[in-house]
């Protein structure tokens, strides 16, 4: 018994002062689309972003707006449809949308928002192609 | 003609070796002046090389444990060889110049520089073309303190957590900027293992780079943390220094301590490094508790501008849910876990601002119940997500709703050390009483800063003197005491719990009072009201160990409510519980109390605290009062 007091006691003490421990399980349990739920989000997180400043996605701004979106899925699709939210606005300095194009952007995640997410299989990397392509779209205009 | 000769060859020799003597005149100029300004002693190389004396050790040493943070074999040691050494491969020549001193130690390297006005142009050129692509990539223009608070329903994560952020320049949110982080790495260790090892060291630490985004993910998605964010007033200049020191500590992995070598001490050193006048990380030689490091930090500082507020996805929940009639709530809750469809007439019949609220509250419903796994059948539905979205989609833009944050920010709480002196009577003997509280906060503490219903306190002794007897004597230590009182609402059921394991003083028959090892564990549900109090009610088991027991063990269960209400808010606090508790092993005994508690905060340091009880234990029933003082230290 009074191993039991012992043991019991020091775990406490363990839970109670583990301020500062790891966080590497749980990122795991993102969403990536809506039917999946499991992927590993800490993918990205070993390397550091770039961009450039020619107005156009490069391969590794696709690269980081897959791994934003997967990481984000739900509060990124809900800021899509509503056409606000932190998280567009990120995805929209991802996507190296100028400034006087973002209102644009936004109002097209909302009205587009049907078309940028088919079906509840939409994947990330399917959600960032249709994304450049309505982008393309705005620039000409 | 020899001499013409000679004097050829005279000048060849001289014209060789010139150079090489130079530089080794040079560095031992540069040796011997580091040792006249006695620099390997300065505290900014200490803290470069992360020396310091921890709990368990005698002389001073690295917390750094592996190799390559140091360039001589005894660098960890001896601040003096890493110093000469430091100096001495400046001069070498190498193959890739990311290998020099300068672009692996830049930290270092200016420092030296600007103490010693080491002339460049004496030196090998280098070219750290990765360190500068990697600033180049990060972009720095700010830093900011983070304190993820304590989660809802683990108070003992009210030790909580800190990291830094990196802001990033021309970003309209932080969402992107990348933070720094130090964490131990445990390998999914539990329990005893876990405990010995993060307390008395075995486990290493690291520092490590991280998007923003992922942290809030962690903390404010899946634990339910809101955070606080203190943007630090550290010039270009500063900053710069920072990360220069960062690149040279990604590599390198620490020793790791719970208490008092964790996350909060290593951010504070680093900060240190980047500003050598501030003098932070000395009031955490026995703990850094992360709150008090951004105490300390306001305190001795003034470094922090101002403090943002950045509210758990639990937290915009359940505040966005306030804002509807408590029927479109249902309505949302019911269209979350499909007891109806998007597209019924309830909905339909709504107006198009009703409706987006209530389909935004279903929807932010289902993914809470999504990112906490909550996993009923029905509630991880992925259609139904795309449903509402769409759905939402063609709905008109909603106002954005403000979050409140809370009326004080942790740094805004008192602090966890805790002295208490208390005069009483119990029965016919008037006593008083001394105690001391490592940490943290108790229900009856003032709760500014602090997470509502939430307890934690750690090592708590308690001396008592009986002055007509003239006596002395232990009367109690808690070694630890949890109680979670989180409320249940529409769309949170958190289980209220508690958890107390102390040696303390009980009557027994003839008033004699003996000291019981007791280990208490309980289970409830609370509500918090309106008018911001608390009311809770659970059930309880507890074990027991001492002599007048039938093989020194008792086993008993039984109820306890508690009601909670502040007269005053902040100010005046009152307290009303009842315990009953049946022993049916090892003594056959019903033992109730009642209690009134009162407290009253006098300063950010003090509270007044007057606890009347009415109760019997195991022996007749008496009236125990007691006024006690407390200081938080």
């Amino acid at each position: 018994m009074k191993n039991f007091y012992y043991y019991s006691g020091l775990t406490l003490i363990a839970i109670s002062l583990s301020s500062c421990s790891t966080i590497t399980d749980s990122i795991a349990a993102s969403t990536q689309t809506f039917t999946k739920s499991t992927t590993n989000g800490t993918e990205s997180s070993t390397r550091v972003s770039s961009s450039n400043d020619s107005g156009s996605a490069t391969a590794t701004q696709v690269e980081q707006a897959v791994a934003f979106a997967k990481i984000n899925w739900m509060k990124l699709s809900s800021n899509m449809a509503q056409g606000y939210g932190e998280h567009l606005m990120a995805m929209a300095d991802i996507m190296n949308i100028r400034e006087p194009q973002k209102p644009l952007f936004y109002q097209m995640t909302k009205h587009k928002f049907k078309q940028l997410f088919p079906s509840t299989e939409t994947t990330a990397e399917q959600l960032i192609m249709h994304l450049t392509i309505e982008v393309a779209k705005l620039k000409k205009v | 003609m020899t001499i013409q000769i000679l004097s050829f060859f005279l000048s060849i020799i001289i014209l060789c070796c010139f150079p090489l003597t130079v530089k080794a005149n040079y560095l031992t100029t540069l040796q011997q002046h580091a040792e006249h300004l006695n620099l390997a002693k300065d505290q900014q190389w200490l803290k470069l090389l992360h020396v310091s004396k921890t709990l368990f050790s005698l002389h001073a040493e690295s917390l750094v444990t592996n190799n390559h943070f140091f360039l001589h074999p005894q660098g960890h040691v001896d601040p003096q060889a890493e110093l000469n050494t430091l100096l001495a491969q400046l001069f070498i020549s190498l193959e890739q110049d990311k290998d020099s001193v300068q672009c692996r130690f830049p930290a270092r390297f200016l420092w030296l520089q600007q103490q010693l006005a080491i002339d460049s142009e004496q030196l090998p050129q280098r070219h750290c073309q990765q360190l500068k692509q990697w600033l180049n990539e990060l972009k720095v223009n700010g830093i900011t303190l983070v304190l993820p608070v304590a989660y809802l329903n683990n108070p003992p994560s009210m030790f909580g957590h800190s990291f830094l952020r990196l802001d990033k320049a021309q970003q309209s949110t932080d969402l992107l900027a990348y933070t720094v982080n130090f964490s131990a790495i445990t390998e999914q260790e539990q329990g005893i293992k876990f405990a010995i090892k993060g307390l008395f060291g075995g486990y290493s630490g690291q520092f490590s780079l991280a998007p923003y985004y992922e942290l809030l993910k962690q903390y404010s998605d899946i634990e339910s943390r809101d955070l606080w964010e203190y943007p630090l007033d550290f010039n270009q200049q500063e900053i710069q220094y920072l990360l220069l020191h960062l690149w040279e500590l990604l590599p390198a992995t620490f020793d790791y301590y719970f208490i008092n070598k964790n996350c909060s001490f290593q951010l504070l050193t680093l900060l240190e490094v980047a500003r050598p006048n501030l003098k932070l990380s000395h009031f955490f030689n026995i703990d850094a508790i992360p709150t008090d490091t951004v105490r300390i930090l306001i305190e001795e500082s003034k470094l922090l501008k101002k403090r943002h507020y950045r509210p758990a996805l639990v937290t915009k929940l359940t505040q966005k849910a306030q804002l509807l009639a408590p029927k479109l709530q249902q309505l949302a809750k019911a269209i979350a876990t499909q007891t109806v469809t998007v597209d019924t007439p309830a909905i339909i019949k709504l107006e198009d601002q009703a409706q987006a609220q209530v389909i935004s509250l279903a929807f932010d419903y289902l993914s809470y119940l999504n990112t906490n796994k909550i996993k009923h059948q029905h509630t991880i539905n992925g259609s139904l997500a795309h449903q509402l979205l769409v759905a939402r989609s063609f709905l008109p833009p909603l106002d954005k709703v403000e979050i409140i944050p809370p009326n004080f920010s942790p740094d805004q709480g008192h602090a966890g050390n805790r002295l208490h002196v208390a005069y009483g009577y119990e029965g016919l003997d008037h006593y008083v009483q001394l105690g001391f509280r490592w940490s943290y906060h108790d229900l009856s503490d003032p709760e500014m800063g602090f997470v509502k219903g939430s307890q934690v306190e750690f090592f708590k002794p308690s001396l008592r003197y009986y002055p007509d007897k003239n006596q002395f004597h232990f009367e109690s230590f808690e070694l630890i005491n949890i109680q979670s009182l989180p409320s249940i609402d529409t769309f949170t059921h958190p289980l209220s719990w508690q958890i107390s394991l102390a040696s303390k003083h009980f009557r027994f028959s003839n008033k004699q009072r003996k000291v019981v090892g007791e280990l208490k564990l309980g289970g409830g549900a609370s509500y918090h009201t309106k008018r911001g109090g608390i009311f809770s009610a659970s059930a309880l088991t507890s074990l027991m160990l001492a002599k007048p027991f039938e093989q020194y063990t008792a086993i008993g269960f039984g109820l306890a409510l508690y009601l909670q209400q502040d007269i005053i808010p902040h100010y005046w606090r009152a307290v009303m519980d009842a315990e009953m508790m049946h022993y049916v092993q090892g003594i056959k005994q019903r033992v109730y109390r009642y209690g009134l508690k009162q407290r009253l905060t006098l300063t950010k340091t003090q509270a007044l605290v007057l606890d009347l009880n009415y109760g019997n234990e195991f022996s007749e029933p008496e009236f125990v009062g007691q006024l006690e003082w407390r200081v938080y230290f």
